[in-house]
């Protein structure tokens, strides 16, 4: 495959941190809602911890050659490892629909059609994702800014509601930050494109990225759940959208119902979602493709990122995170076991004598190569 | 249920005119009494505007938490509409809305809201909590038509009293949301309108005899205070007078604040989240008492009140 993208791993950080904060604005909170701040504090570091152990080795692996080669398709277990990073994707993005156009009937009366609402969705990410990643990212961070300044709007819009006694008390905070992590423990699917994309970041170091990604989104979902609970008290606990109410009741001086102004916000942060995942699966598909249909892997992602939508639609929010978490971890760890197992053939290749011709040399090298 | 929707046009000469049309309907869920408000006129209520809500005399009493249930989960209202319980009923409405007196006072009544501490809203009238009290702004017809007379406390979810006057200018105090206080206060040197600018009210637990005590400190200084005798007025200027009158002052509003504090201060409702402070200070402990029983005994809280007249 042609890697001819650079991107700065600034660019890349803030797309990967745009992605996760989104998760924070359109789900539907509901059962996290109802987990008092304090719980969520403990239970959010913990799972960020947990999160950051398990991704580790794939960052470190991230980057080499034998790494990028196997991104292309060779080397052993390659085909594997993009099986795997698109089967992921595929349900990250088909889920990513789901949740944009549910988030966008919810807060809109007037809705279109489900099937030209999705179709729409698809087609604007498919050709944001064929514009490039360069393209991409650099629109992700104008958004980054403006999803920001939102964010701090509805802070202050709120800050005049927000009362200490609203806060509650839990009896166990740990109990039930453990309890919360047990059955709410998943990996997000885009910190994979941070490994992914990094033979595209010169210089990046995908170790330190995963940290400051996961840092900055816990963050921003502390602060969030600390306000809507400081504003809303346990009322905000029975809302399946809370930030969204908060942005509604939210007013400075004169201005009020900015809500419409924050939701376009927020849905054009869920389309920069939805199309970075795209892009990830355009990315891993292709190898996978023949040659001949190779230039269309974007496009040929609609039928994949369908399925995946329809996943979103009919099955279970338990079984969808569980699925998603296990091809998430599956894909992180699968090009670490192959890389540590091509590595250890060599070393006894090279201690029975054995050469690596050039062929075989070449075929690690480049991915542009044969 | 009543559907009050304002319509604006054009009177003689081209002044705008705003008039009322109340739509009315009845079911057997509140759901379906809408639906029947919302049939009987041919537009489509667009809810986002609504901005206020008032509850009758009947169905304060017995269905409050069930009607702001239903409010506050309706999608397409907002959760910032503000809240009243109306002393009225569906005939004595229709007869105001007939006077055609009713749309000022709406229109009065929105217009407040942008100011602190004029009005409740959904979201903050939080009944359906365990030991949960409310306090409801309680509308009432008087001569100058629909205007706010106190606020209605609520306790179990169920009605249990009223607070007036000084009282429920102490409680708007004390949920925040008022700016200053006025009242007027009977003295040694007569009759005098004061208003309380910049009230703050501290919190803080310090313990006696090894059990926590909440003080509640109110705070605040008179710069404006005014009487019908001029002579006073002069009087009540000296800087002995004025003291001795902080002094008055500060100790009047000392007892209504603990009244105020004793009568809120129960089991089946605590509208101030006073019990919140215990629990900050020691979580544990507040449980315990909690469960006990222990943490609603007299003496538990501590107020009163530093006022200066300026």
């Amino acid at each position: 495959m042609g890697h001819k993208t650079i991107v700065s791993p600034r660019q890349l950080l803030w797309g990967v941190i745009l992605c996760l904060v989104c998760s924070s604005l359109i789900s539907p909170a509901a059962g996290a809602a109802r987990l008092p701040a304090w719980g969520r504090i403990l239970a959010a570091a913990a799972s960020a911890a947990l999160v950051w152990l398990l991704l580790l080795p794939f960052m470190a692996a991230s980057g080499r050659e034998r790494f990028v080669a196997m991104l292309a398709g060779y080397g052993r277990g390659g085909k594997v490892c993009l099986v795997l990073f698109s089967l992921c994707f595929a349900l990250a993005a088909g889920r990513g629909l789901e949740r944009t156009e549910t988030f966008y009937r919810y807060v809109s009366p007037d809705t279109l059609p489900l099937a030209v609402f999705v179709a729409l969705l698809l087609a604007i990410c498919l050709y944001a994702a064929r514009c490039g990643l360069e393209t991409l990212l650099r629109a992700g961070l104008a958004l980054l800014v403006l999803t920001a300044a939102s964010l701090a709007l509805v802070l202050a819009g709120n800050a005049g509601q927000m009362r200490l006694e609203n806060l509650q008390l839990p009896r166990q905070p740990l109990q039930l930050a453990w309890e919360s992590l047990a059955a709410g423990f998943s990996v997000a699917p885009e910190l994979l494109l941070l490994g992914i994309f990094a033979h595209s970041a010169p210089q990046s170091r995908p170790v330190s990225l995963l940290g400051r990604a996961l840092t900055a989104a816990v963050a921003v979902d502390l602060v969030l759940a600390c306000a809507v609970e400081l504003a809303l008290g346990q009322f905000g606990a029975l809302q399946v959208q809370p930030l969204h109410t908060l942005a509604r009741i939210g007013s400075l001086s004169v201005f009020r119902r900015l809500d419409a102004v924050h939701v376009s916000v927020w849905l054009l942060a869920a389309v920069f979602r939805t199309a970075l995942l795209c892009a990830g699966l355009g990315e891993t598909l292709r190898p996978l493709l023949p040659e001949k249909f190779r230039q269309l892997s974007v496009w040929l992602a609609a039928a994949p990122v369908l399925a995946g939508a329809a996943a979103g639609y009919f099955l279970p929010e338990w079984l969808l995170t569980a699925v998603q978490t296990a091809l998430v971890l599956a894909a992180a760890f699968a090009p670490v076991c192959f890389c540590k197992g091509g590595k250890d053939d060599g070393k006894k290749r090279a201690a029975a004598g054995g050469s690596s011709g050039p062929g075989r040399a070449h075929r690690l090298r480049g991915p542009g190569a044969g | 249920m009543g559907l009050a929707v304002l319509e604006e046009g054009e009177g003689e000469k081209g002044a705008q005119t705003t008039d009322l049309q109340l739509y009315t309907g009845s079911g057997d869920t509140l759901a379906q009494a809408l639906r029947q408000a919302e049939t009987s006129q041919t537009r489509r209520p667009f809810y986002a505007q609504n901005q206020l809500l008032w509850v009758g005399r009947q169905a304060a009493e017995q269905q409050l938490p069930e009607v702001l249930d239903y409010f506050a989960a309706e999608q397409a209202s907002r959760p910032n509409m503000a809240v009243y319980v109306a002393d009225l009923d569906l005939e004595e409405l229709e007869q105001l809305a007939g006077e055609k007196g009713l749309q000022e006072d709406i229109l009065r009544l929105e217009s407040s809201l942008s100011r602190a501490g004029s009005a409740r809203m959904i979201y903050e009238v939080q009944l359906d909590r365990q030991g949960a009290g409310g306090l409801v702004p309680l509308l009432e017809p008087g001569e100058l038509g629909l205007t706010v007379q106190g606020l209605a406390l609520y306790r179990s979810q169920a009605l249990s009293g009223l607070l007036e006057g000084q009282q429920a200018a102490l409680a708007g105090l004390l949920l925040g949301q008022k700016e200053s206080m006025e009242w007027i206060e009977e003295t040694d040197l007569g009759q005098l309108r004061l208003r309380l600018d910049s009230p703050t009210i501290q919190r803080q637990i310090c313990t006696e005899n090894g059990q926590p005590v909440l003080q509640l400190v109110l705070r605040g200084t008179v710069r404006d205070l005014s009487a019908a005798d001029p002579s006073l007025q002069q009087q009540a200027a000296g800087w002995q007078s004025r003291e001795e009158l902080s002094r008055q002052i500060s100790q009047s509003v000392t007892g209504q604040l603990q009244q105020l504090v004793d009568q809120c201060w129960q089991p089946e409702g605590d509208p101030f989240q006073l019990g919140w402070w215990f629990g900050a200070w020691d979580t544990r402990w507040y449980y315990d008492a909690l469960d006990s029983g222990s943490l609603y005994q007299p003496g538990r809280i501590e107020a009163w009140a530093e006022i200066r007249v300026m």
